[in-house]
């Protein structure tokens, strides 16, 4: 078992997967994202053309921006939502603790298909929403709730809620009950505990949580493909719609390397905030 | 030629640290030799050695004739037991004792018998269902003890296996695994930092310091006539003192030596025991006073730095900040030439 | 405690927010209409039966199936050694290489499907089936890395050294010593790598063809064409069977600690 054997060991047990991931995903996604690059102008091969193309039109503006807008709602959201939740799950009996995270875990468990449906029949033109408006005499006639900004949030949030919760009971659980018991001796009020005491401590997993939400909103499909549908574009609906409707290969890819770029962005940001406020 | 011979052997971790250099040792078969020494010198990383776990830099390894040095750990057939036992969790303690020998392809019968006899030597006769987990401390060491013994190999080592339990176990599992030992004619390679156990087991020890061999010996001339200033304290002579014409020189201070030893003296050392306390040529202040039971324990402020000395409980009546009388006897003095 | 009551109440919100959902879609599906309406006028097993029986449904059932058992399978023979290598054997650049490794989880999926259409499959002519299998096992690895090596990280060096003193090959160690003792993780790796897999929509996007396609893209085209409560019935079957599988993991394993 010398020191030499060992890491030529390593290196044998890592190759399969290496070789694997290498070809198979990083080679054909970097041939797509580097074919956004091609411009076929005289002066040279590759530009920045595509990008502009895509920029100018403003249905792909709209697209992109509403893209944003809806990624940081939902984000903020699902903070403000998890937080006191977070905080309740923690305090559960610990007999119990294993169930209540199985009940979290589970939705993430399920199909996006399933989860995002229940929306569809609350939102239909027949659906429990506006039987109920109608019912009450709120309406004359059913209002079109699906297809709309609102129905898109509401799916995402609830798609990608329980990832926030989780990251923040996981760095909670790892606050002990005294640090805050020790701050409201001192004086401090329900709401200075949490901003001063709890929310630091626990922004290690609001920045994970935040990333996994945001980036999740971001690259969602069905979600938007059910609830937005063709009227309320998001990112990954439109390159769907121009490669398989359209056939419009280019501007797929342009909208390719838009994604991955902002998903590295979130993943880099994020991390160059958690780790230079890690001094706390 | 010993069962067991180290020449010059060097080892070290990673690019440039070297935990042992130019290490030279013999062993005896049948003999139960200790690895004595604080952390970090060396000790264990020797033993990791023998066992193969570690690369040897330099030198080679011979046992029993052969040159082991770049035979695989898995082909040495050298027992080990661990520090933490290193017990497999998922099996019980027949499978865990067995384990040796299924690899080696033993009948079914025969493993039987022998995991059978040898968990009754350990005293563990009817834990044979029983998981690691299930067990305590000490009942896991022996059965760490038993795995490695049941494969009857030409070298047992053990890694400090008793420091992980109390002192009175300690004890106890020293008196059997020294008569284990005895009865089964084992070669057994002892690592431990304790010299208390070193001296009660060991037919001969060897004191390591910073990767080297300070001295070999057997226990008593290792207590009564240590030859190096670090083996005298680590041996327990607590007042240790540079010797220079006339003189005892420490802490910046000096104290009259009556009595001229031999040439090339560089140091004297007593043992606390060994100090009179309350009648003496010299003068001190009492630092601290600690009840031993039967005797009483006195650390001394001295114009040589601090002096521990011992006297019977009886006597003791000196107080925190008293000034006692002591002396140093020139018959009771170790001297040293290094 | 005042505090501690808002946080409860909040609890419960979000519960209801996340399971409530389950619980309308699980009632559509056993609507008698021929419409999604909410609430159901009355119920049947009308929408259940006629799934159940579905030619597309089940061929779709039987791919997903097939794709959910290879590609995991095949994840974890790349991962787990992979997971191993990193915890006692770190090869040089082990950063890159992790990097590397879990890109799978940071690029969207979607263009991870796209690419392989355009750049793999019709490249080299490959199979359907193929292609979405290959997406789906890059898609799953990282996740078999990952729980394994959570698991790995607390199983002591020692025992394998033992093992390798008593006369145990390296091979046999990890058979024999180390294998046993992150069982309840492979286990847990499978089950998670499997169940994303059977839901996963955006990489098979790209990647299904004719006769070939997997049940939530299958559920997803039908969608388009008809509004009736069949894959409101469709879904409250997959979550059933979602939740029980996952209610008995969580039970006998738990796996909400390799999360």
């Amino acid at each position: 078992m010398s020191v030499h054997q060992k890491k030529w060991n390593g290196v044998m047990l890592v190759m399969p997967a290496l070789i694997f991931t290498v070809v198979c995903f990083l080679l054909p996604v970097l041939a797509l994202l580097l074919d956004a690059f091609r411009v076929d102008t005289p002066a040279a091969h590759w530009g920045l053309g595509r990008f502009v193309d895509f920029f100018a039109e403003p249905l792909n503006r709209q697209v992109f921006l509403r893209t944003l807008r809806i990624a940081a709602l939902v984000t903020l959201v699902s903070a403000l939502l998890s937080y006191p939740a977070a905080q309740a799950i923690v305090r559960v009996a610990p007999r119990y603790r294993g169930m209540v995270l199985g009940m979290m875990i589970l939705p993430l468990m399920v199909s996006p298909i399933a989860r995002t449906y229940a929306w569809i029949v609350l939102f239909g033109r027949n659906g429990a929403i506006n039987s109920i408006l109608l019912s009450l005499g709120l309406t004359d006639e059913p209002q079109r709730l699906l297809f709309s900004e609102m129905a898109v949030f509401v799916g995402l949030l609830q798609l990608l809620l329980p990832l926030m919760l989780m990251s923040l009971v996981s760095s909670m659980e790892n606050l002990s009950r005294d640090i805050t018991l020790a701050a409201s001796t001192l004086g401090a009020n329900a709401w200075q505990v949490f901003t001063r005491v709890t929310l630091p401590l626990t922004q290690e997993g609001l920045i994970v949580g935040g990333t996994l939400v945001f980036t999740g909103c971001v690259t969602a499909y069905v979600t938007p493909a059910l609830l937005g549908g063709p009227k309320v574009l998001m990112l990954e609906t439109l390159l769907y719609q121009k490669v398989s409707v359209e056939s419009d290969f280019g501007t797929a890819n342009v909208i390719a390397v838009i994604l991955v770029l902002m998903t590295l962005a979130v993943n880099a940001g994020l991390k160059r905030i958690s780790s230079s406020r890690s001094t706390v | 030629m010993s069962y067991l011979e180290l020449h010059q052997l060097a080892l070290g971790y990673g690019k440039n640290k070297t935990a042992v250099e130019q290490l030279d040792l013999a062993v005896e078969q049948g003999e139960l030799i200790s690895l004595l020494g604080p952390s970090g010198c060396g000790k264990t990383t020797t033993m990791r050695a023998i066992a193969g776990l570690i690369d040897l830099r330099a030198g080679s390894i011979m046992l029993d004739g052969r040159d082991i040095g770049r035979l695989p750990p898995n082909k040495r057939n050298i027992g080990m037991v661990f520090q933490s036992y290193a017990l497999f969790p998922h099996l019980n303690v027949f499978d865990n004792v067995a384990f040796g020998l299924r690899l080696r392809k033993v009948d079914a019968v025969t493993l039987r018998s022998k995991v059978e006899r040898v968990i009754a030597a350990v005293g563990l006769s009817g834990f044979e269902t029983r998981l690691p987990a299930q067990m305590s401390g000490g009942q896991q060491q022996r059965v760490a003890l038993a795995r490695a013994i049941v494969i009857e190999p030409k070298l047992l080592l053990l890694d400090e296996p008793l420091s992980n339990l109390d002192a009175k176990l300690r004890v106890q599992m020293r008196a059997e695994l020294r008569r284990i030992q005895r009865e089964l004619g084992i070669t057994m390679l002892y690592v431990t930092h304790d010299q208390e156990e070193a001296l009660a087991l060991s037919d001969r020890i060897v004191v390591m310091n910073g990767g080297k061999i300070e001295q070999l010996d057997v226990p008593e001339n290792l207590f009564n006539a240590p030859r190096t200033r670090f083996v005298a304290n680590f041996m327990g002579f607590e007042n240790l003192f540079d010797y220079r014409d006339g003189f005892l020189h420490g802490e910046g201070g000096k104290l009259p030596f009556a009595v001229a030893p031999p040439d090339g003296t560089v140091c004297a050392g007593w043992r606390p025991e060994r100090v009179t306390v309350g009648a003496g040529p010299y003068s001190g202040t009492v630092l601290s006073r600690g009840f031993l039971g039967d005797d009483v324990e006195y650390l001394l402020q001295t114009p040589v730095g601090p002096v521990k000395g011992m006297t019977a409980a009886t006597a003791a009546r000196w107080r925190e900040g008293d000034s006692v009388d002591f002396a140093l006897p020139a018959g009771e003095a170790l001297l040293l030439q290094a | 405690m005042k505090e501690g009551l808002f946080s409860r109440a909040m609890l419960w919100l979000v519960f209801l927010f996340l399971l409530g959902p389950f619980v309308i879609v699980f009632l559509a599906g056993f609507s008698a209409g021929d419409t999604l309406a909410f609430p159901p006028t009355s119920y049947s097993l009308r929408w259940i039966g006629e799934v159940l029986a579905s030619d597309e449904f089940q061929r779709a059932f039987r791919t997903s199936l097939e794709i959910g058992l290879l590609a995991t399978v095949i994840a974890l023979l790349l991962g787990v050694p992979v997971a191993y290598a990193m915890s006692r054997m770190p090869p040089p650049g082990m950063g890159v290489i992790k990097q590397i490794l879990t890109s799978p989880l940071i690029i969207p999926a979607m263009l991870v499907g796209l690419g392989l259409l355009r750049h793999f499959v019709l490249v080299v002519d490959a199979p359907v089936f193929l292609g979405l299998l290959i997406g789906h096992i890059g898609l799953l690895t990282p996740y078999a890395v990952r729980v394994v090596y959570a698991s790995l990280v607390n199983l002591r060096v020692d025992i394998e050294e033992a093992a390798i003193t008593l006369g145990a090959s390296r091979l046999q160690t990890f058979f024999m010593i180390v294998l046993p003792n992150i069982r309840s993780a492979v286990i847990a790796a499978f089950f998670l790598a499997f169940v994303t897999s059977f839901n996963q929509v955006p990489v098979s996007l790209f990647l299904t063809g004719p006769g070939i396609s997997t049940l939530p893209i299958e559920m997803l085209g039908h969608m388009e064409n008809s509004f009736d409560p069949s894959i409101a019935a469709l879904s409250t079957l997959l979550v059933l069977f979602t939740m029980a599988f996952v209610l008995v993991t969580e039970k006998v394993l738990g796996i909400s600690k390799y999360m």
